[in-house]
């Protein structure tokens, strides 16, 4: 009776665990999925723009229109001087019959059947308008006035009716406007012609999308002589209270007494809520702001996401006549400490980036794609201010919809055309910034303003935060809703805050950062986020709340589609041992171009761009589910540090569409390789992703070990989020399914009762089952609220299991592993305990004195030492000859001693690798996602690369970010030297063996590979000049320092040694007469040797030695002024004595100075007898006299360096010939991140 | 000459007299000499660590001193104080055995500001660590162009430290092994943004680590400037948040760091 009780709740816990078994699961999702959108009807007069009361009528002037372009001359002043004016284009009889047709609204820099036409960006444009319309007597009696409505037109705008000016020039593209042209109008037929002048034109498909009439026309007809263009109406939600300022206009020529009420009503129903007398007031004739006072409203229905409840407000005058009227919503928003507040509650953003929404885009699918996003649980939107203005449309939506918005105004973007900076500009365009906030105040969804995306200028100076904090207190005065203001997306980085560079007020902090993304790790990502929240602390003293509007996905690789996959995808296909593969791969990784080498980079941290041609369902799911997911997790895991988190993508990254239609990937060319219908429009894979990680509830895991060793006690971090405004009772119920079997369920993880807004974690820990055969499949979670099922959330697990077999090396393999004693109790994993622990049996050596007794060697980790350095060539002659070696993780940066063709480098170490030839046997057993956010050690999978990238590259990882095209380095590569064979692994698996099974697996495989007899035929056999031509520079890419100016000596000396006289070092005949003058390239570098005949009898620079005294000890101020990944030294040393020779000093441009000291034992060897040194290749051998070429890697690639001076230790005597710099090229890399 | 007689007089009668709170403050103004099972190094009258040894008599720290500067618009001068030139009280020690406490306080000045700061270093020193606390009160306005207006200098000796291996752990959390260069690699920062420096030195550790949350820590080399240079540098201190203009201390105004250097054995 006793166990039977005791047995009990074991019994239900296991049969409620059974119940579970057959509910417990995660479908897998589908690639695409329909998304029954329909066809667009196509109808403009769709358009959604600001309403107007009943008892106003409006005449629409969309639909086709006369046009002609005219050649455009930028001119700020735009005078009224062109062809147009001389013409009288604007007369009511003009003839333009032969002008073109085209829609209005539509933007003048897109195809009228919606395709993007590069052709049509200009740096400005020009354009006339023309069209006629009918008006009847009664439109045009009584007090009735008639109001031209311009919706929005970019930029600079001049209107005639019946040939006479309609009013003064408008400019300014973010607000609409109106003329009243009562007077103008005349029964019967009447003419309309428009200038408009876009003085910053369209310069990429990116930027600005407006231009020429791109927003509705209509006419208005209002009742009386007294009207409101705009109102203001502002909430007071604490009070129930509204305020109400109107912009109104009294077209009559004298002052108009006006006795106003409101009219208060719910917008859907049109039900009347309530009617008050306001006020009375005089009007002088013209155009006035006038503050009309507070009402307050008897239970009034605030506008929140779950219920976007709307009203209509209508001022009457005394006779029942319509003056104004406008939707809002009641609504506050507010910053205050940590949070954003939405109606007094607590408000997170789950928030997307808005991005690419066209001016021509239509209204049908633009509620269709925010329908969807809603859908998917998101609750804000950013509106990226690159793209221009979004269509009106666009905001009424939102408004009806319940999206809250983070406006960020275009300004900026397009202040860059006008050669201007924005610091320069900004109070310049804050007139154009007010007309906006003013046109835009009563949407309820407009709910934070940002002055724009990413303006750094400010860390210059204070100056420009003073300008900004300027921007913020109009705003502040202007805006009576005190919505919360950025000063700008982005602009509140870690190191501006850390650095206290933000001195102007700002509500909200925003960081855009991409750790994680493009090169970096997830690790770095969440510390990023730590760190940042103890720097604000300390920056401003008070808390602020912090959203992160750009993290994650850049965009989606369709915008690159057309073009990349024509190129990439045969290359790809190819099998990757294939010479050509390599080859043409490595070309793709090194392009300058964005839709070819940033593709190729930016896709590099996530997932191996070979997958995602090859496979690409595989890829996207691996995108959706690595990349934008951890994002989004990591930042709804930071709580009050980060309170909302925006992915950058575009909006066809949620959606995309065959066909050229609303602006999406018509613009960017047809898709790859995916068998989509035409015409549908389809959810990418992320989209049940997307909901799950956008969901109010989120279970989530943290940072964890995806791929634990058999029998390890594993322990994750288990996190739930309540993000809705309730508290509740949550649980979780982890299970592990791998592949082909049963699942195990664990035990629910009970949460308990968790608060509106709270997050928790609690330890889950498992006991790793034991694996034979590698296994693979998802650690998946399941969030229970309530006892109810709301959520899940799954991870990919991996347990792999190391091949059996028998490495067996008898005594023909040595170990130099120098790290045991280099870093006596600062490292534990050696690889001295990893072959331990693997049971391989190696010799230790401690020297390399008898290296020719052995087959194999392997230097361990960290093991470059002085020893394995001086003992370089004698390694390098011994693989020659036929030996094998490999090389595991070296923390060491510059010339590898054993292969100075091969470096290794610092860089931003990724959290993933890209295994570039994946049928090498190293990777037996093993898949391209295992070698992906390894756990542990900050996340990174290397600490230090290879550089250069060549084609003995097996695995290649980002070192930086894409937009530097030298980025991908080599993190695995496998060459034949000689008979032998050299295989550097700086993947940091050693370290991992005892607690990632990948990494076992791997260092398994690789040592199986090596041990195996002879050179392998993965191993690439570097061309044989390789050896003593292991670079390449192309002409393009060379920047030849002119020494011609500092030159004091020629290549021949006549006359005798000593004298003084003649050229070269003064040793007689014993010269460098020999040498042709010119542009000559030395171990693949173009290098141009002075013509001593054209230079004074100059050729080189010689320099003060023990011997010859009498030269020069330093030369200064040699101009370069370009930036250079590389400089190469052609120069050479007489009488050299070990020590150091000679000092290149490089003077940035900003100021700081980098020294390179030439010792002639590694860098200027004598010149007789000529021999490669660790770094001085034999760049000529005349005659047994050698000129060496001597590498710096620039420390400062980004800064140009100003000049260079060069200093004699004087003793050797150096002679310098020529300096050659490898240029830096940032590709511009459109659509990532800054441009 | 006479004020000179006087002061050493005065110094005299403190020593006698000397007694500080239960322990027994002493002076020793011609510096005190410490030694203990795997240390050994003079502490000068100035306050300066000199010629930290092991016990095979590795040098293993040449220096430790104080530095800071200003910046000044008039008349050009030397605006670099360095402990090394301070004046003030004798150094004081208490304590016996191989555990001491150690006391010092002095005027830093220049050409222009006799007494420019007052500063102060309390040490706690046992067998094998030394834990060192600065403060510096400015005795005049001074202005500084650096966040870190004053900073202690550590010279390690390139002698003893070529080609071993070393730890650092920086601020952020991120740990990096590194071996010294034998010859100036062309990187004068060796490393930055430290939060520890740990050198294997035969079957010890020597250990440097920042006290200070802000910690300013950098190696550097001075072969980069010059070329006869036999020190690797070490500057520690503490970090004020960048202004991108000259600070200005008004007399009064302290300044504190804190940080450790600790030599013990490596266990396995």
């Amino acid at each position: 009776m006793k166990k039977n009780l005791f047995l009990m709740p074991l019994f239900l816990l296991f049969a409620s665990i059974g119940a579970y078994c057959e509910k417990l699961s995660i479908p897998r999702e589908k690639a695409y999925q329909d998304l029954n959108f329909g066809t667009d009807p196509g109808d403009y007069k769709s358009f959604i723009i600001n309403p107007i009361p009943s008892d106003w009528k409006e005449m629409s002037l969309d639909g086709i229109w006369k046009f002609k372009n005219m050649p455009f001359k930028k001119n700020s002043e735009n005078p009224l001087d062109d062809e147009g004016m001389k013409n009288a284009f604007f007369k009511s009889g003009y003839d333009d019959k032969s002008w073109e047709e085209t829609k209005v609204p539509w933007s003048w820099y897109f195809r009228q059947d919606g395709k993007r036409d590069d052709k049509l960006y200009t740096k400005g444009k020009l354009g006339w308008y023309r069209r006629s319309f009918d008006l009847n007597k009664e439109q045009l009696s009584g007090n009735r006035r008639v109001v031209l409505d311009i919706r929005r037109a970019a930029d600079q705008v001049d209107i005639w009716i019946n040939g006479q000016k309609a009013g003064e020039r408008h400019t300014g593209r973010f607000d609409s406007f109106q003329y009243d042209i009562t007077a103008l109008l005349k029964e019967g037929n009447n003419t309309i012609a428009i200038r408009v002048y876009d003085y910053v034109g369209h310069e990429n498909f990116r930027l600005r999308r407006a231009g020429g009439l791109y927003h509705p026309v209509r006419l208005i007809f209002t009742p009386s002589q007294i009207y409101g263009n705009k109102l203001k109406i502002t909430s007071h939600f604490d009070k129930k209270e509204i305020e109400i300022d109107a912009e109104l206009v009294n077209s009559s020529d004298k002052a108009l007494d006006v006795k106003l009420t409101v009219e208060l009503a719910n917008w859907d129903d049109k039900k009347i809520q309530d009617k008050t007398i306001l006020k009375s007031v005089t009007l002088e004739p013209g155009r006035h702001w006038v503050e009309l006072g507070k009402i307050k409203l008897k239970n009034p229905v605030g506008w929140t996401p779950d219920n976007p409840h709307l009203y209509s407000l209508r001022l009457n005058d005394e006779k029942g006549n319509s003056i104004a009227f406008a939707r809002f919503g009641f609504r506050d928003f507010l910053a205050n400490g940590d949070w954003l507040y939405l109606n007094g509650e607590k408000f997170k953003p789950r928030a997307f980036t808005f991005d690419y929404c066209t001016q021509s885009s239509s209204p049908y699918y633009i509620e269709k794609l925010l329908r969807y996003m809603k859908s998917l649980g998101i609750n804000m939107i950013r509106v990226h201010s690159k793209t221009g203005i979004p269509p009106e449309t666009f905001y009424h939506l939102c408004d009806s919809l319940g999206i809250v918005l983070y406006h960020d105004w275009s300004g900026p973007a397009y202040t860059a055309a006008f050669d201007k900076k924005w610091k320069d500009t900004i109070m310049e365009m804050w007139p154009s910034y007010k007309e906006h906030i003013l046109d835009y105040y009563s949407h309820p969804s407009i709910c934070m303003w940002s002055f724009g995306n990413e303006i750094y200028e400010g860390h210059e100076g204070i100056s420009f935060c003073e300008k900004l904090d300027r921007q913020y207190g109009l705003v502040k005065e202007i805006d009576k809703q005190n919505r919360p203001i950025c000063t700008s997306s982005g602009r509140h980085t870690l190191g501006a805050v850390e650095a206290g560079l933000i001195k102007e007020r700002t509500d909200v902090l925003d960081d855009h950062q991409y750790k994680g993304a493009v090169c970096g790790s997830w690790q770095a990502n969440i510390a990023h986020i730590n760190a940042y929240a103890e720097a604000a602390l300390k920056a401003f003293k008070t808390a602020k709340p912090k959203i992160d509007c750009e993290y994650g996905t850049p965009g989606d690789d369709i915008r690159y589609r057309a073009i990349t996959f024509s190129k990439v995808y045969p290359v790809f296909k190819l099998d990757p041992s294939n010479p050509e593969f390599k080859k043409q791969y490595l070309s793709f990784l090194t392009d300058k171009s964005a839709e070819i080498g940033g593709f190729i980079r930016g896709k590099m941290n996530y997932a191996s761009p070979r997958i995602y041609v090859t496979d690409e369902t595989e890829c996207r799911r691996l995108y959706g589910e690595k990349y934008v997911k951890r994002f989004v997790e990591i930042y709804r895991r930071a709580g009050t540090k980060c309170i909302g988190g925006h992915t950058n993508a575009s909006w066809y990254d949620l959606v995309k569409h065959s066909l050229a239609n609303g602006g999406t990937s018509a613009f960017y060319g047809i898709p790859g390789p995916i068998d989509v219908k035409k015409d549908i429009w389809v959810s990418t894979p992320l989209a049940n992703t997307l909901k799950r990680i956008y969901s109010p509830l989120l279970v989530s895991a943290g940072v964890f070990n995806q791929h634990p060793v058999p029998g390890a006690k594993e322990k994750i971090d288990i996190f739930v989020t309540n993000d809705l405004n309730e508290s509740a009772d949550f649980k979780v119920i982890p299970q592990i399914k791998f592949e082909n079997e049963k699942p195990i369920v664990f035990p629910a993880i009970e949460f308990g009762k968790l608060q509106g807004m709270e997050q928790k974690s609690l330890d889950f820990s498992y006991n790793v089952p034991a694996a034979t055969q590698t296994k693979r499949g998802n650690l998946e979670l399941f969030l229970f609220k309530n006892g109810k099922r709301v959520n899940d959330n799954l991870y990919p697990l991996t347990i792999a299991a190391e091949n059996k077999n028998v490495v067996n090396a008898n005594n023909e393999a040595a170990l130099y592993d120098s790290a045991e004693t280099l870093f006596k109790g600062l490292v534990k994993d050696t690889t001295t305990r990893a072959l331990k622990s693997l049971g391989i049996k190696v010799q230790n050596i401690s020297t390399f004195d008898d290296i020719e007794k052995y087959k194999y060697i392997i230097i361990g980790t960290s093991s470059f030492d002085k020893k394995l350095i001086d003992a370089g060539e004698k390694i390098y002659n011994w693989v020659k000859k036929g030996g094998k070696l490999l090389c595991f993780e070296q923390n060491f940066c510059g010339k590898i001693p054993f292969y100075p063709n091969y470096s290794i480098t610092a860089g931003t170490p990724s959290t993933y690798v890209s295994l570039s030839v994946i049928n090498h046997p190293v990777f037996n057993g093993l898949a391209q996602e295992d070698f992906d956010s390894w756990a542990g050690y900050e996340g990174t999978m290397f600490d230090y690369a290879l550089m250069p990238l060549n084609e003995g590259f097996v695995a290649v990882s980002p070192t930086a970010s894409q937009n530097d095209i030298e980025s991908i380095k080599p993190v695995l590569a496998d060459v034949k030297l000689g008979k032998g064979e050299i295989i550097f692994s700086q993947i940091s698996a050693t370290k991992r063996i005892n607690t990632d099974s990948v990494s076992r697996a791997y260092l398994k495989n690789i040592l199986d590979y090596f041990m195996a007899d002879g050179v392998q035929k993965f191993a690439y056999e570097l061309p044989e000049e390789a050896l003593s031509k292991p670079l390449y520079v192309e002409d393009k890419d060379a920047f030849m320092v002119d020494l011609r100016k500092f030159a004091n000596r020629s290549f021949r000396d006549d006359t005798p040694a000593g004298d003084k006289q003649g050229g070269w070092a003064d040793y007689g005949p014993s010269d460098f007469r020999d040498l042709t003058p010119g542009t000559q390239r030395y171990a693949g570098v173009p290098f141009n040797i002075i013509d001593p005949e054209k230079n004074n009898g100059n050729g080189c620079i010689v320099m003060k030695g023990k011997n010859r005294d009498y030269f020069p000890d330093k030369i200064k101020g040699i101009p370069v002024d370009a930036k250079l990944n590389v400089i190469y030294l052609l120069h050479t040393a007489m009488y050299a004595k070990p020590g150091n020779s000679v000092k290149y000093t490089f003077n940035y441009k900003n100021g700081e100075k980098r020294e390179f000291i030439a010792t002639t034992e590694k860098d200027i060897p004598d010149w007789h007898n000529p021999k490669n040194r660790q770094n001085a290749i034999v760049a000529l051998n005349l005659k047994n006299k050698g000129l060496y070429l001597t590498e710096f890697i620039n420390p400062l690639p980004k800064v140009p360096v100003k000049t260079i001076d060069i200093e004699s230790y004087g003793e050797s005597i150096p002679i310098i010939l020529a300096i050659t710099g490898k240029k830096r090229f940032d590709s511009v890399i459109a659509g990532v991140g800054e441009e | 000459m006479k004020l000179n007689s006087i002061s050493t007089l005065i110094v005299s009668i403190c020593f006698l007299a000397s007694v500080h709170a239960g322990n027994e403050w002493m002076e020793y103004p011609g510096g005190f000499e410490y030694k203990s099972k795997n240390l050994s190094y003079k502490i000068g009258n100035d306050g300066t660590f000199n010629n930290l040894k092991d016990a095979d008599g590795i040098l293993l720290v040449k220096n430790v001193y104080i530095m800071g500067d200003y910046v000044f618009q008039g008349e050009k001068h030397d605006t670099r104080l360095f402990q090394t030139a301070c004046k003030g009280g004798p150094l004081k020690v208490s304590g016996g055995g191989n555990i001491y406490q150690i006391h010092k306080e002095g005027y830093i000045g220049s050409k222009i500001y006799e007494k420019a700061v007052r500063f102060s270093e309390n040490a706690s020193i046992s067998s094998d660590k030394i834990i060192m606390e600065c403060e510096v009160e400015y005795l005049v306005e001074l202005s500084s162009k650096r966040c870190t207006p004053f900073w202690t200098i550590i010279n390690i000796p390139v002698e003893t430290f070529r080609n071993k291996g070393y730890g650092t752990k920086e601020k952020n959390g991120k740990s990096t092994l590194s071996v010294f260069p034998e010859l100036y690699s062309g990187k004068a920062t060796v490393a930055s943004r430290l939060k520890e420096l740990i050198i294997v030195q035969g079957n010890y550790h020597l250990t440097i680590r920042s006290n200070d949350e802000d910690t300013f820590f950098l190696i550097s080399d001075p072969r980069s400037y010059d070329a006869k240079s036999d020190v690797l540098r070490i500057d520690i201190g503490k970090t004020l948040p960048y202004i991108n203009t000259p600070r200005t201390f008004a007399p009064g105004a302290k300044f504190k760091w804190s940080f450790e250097i600790s030599f013990t054995e490596i266990k396995d």
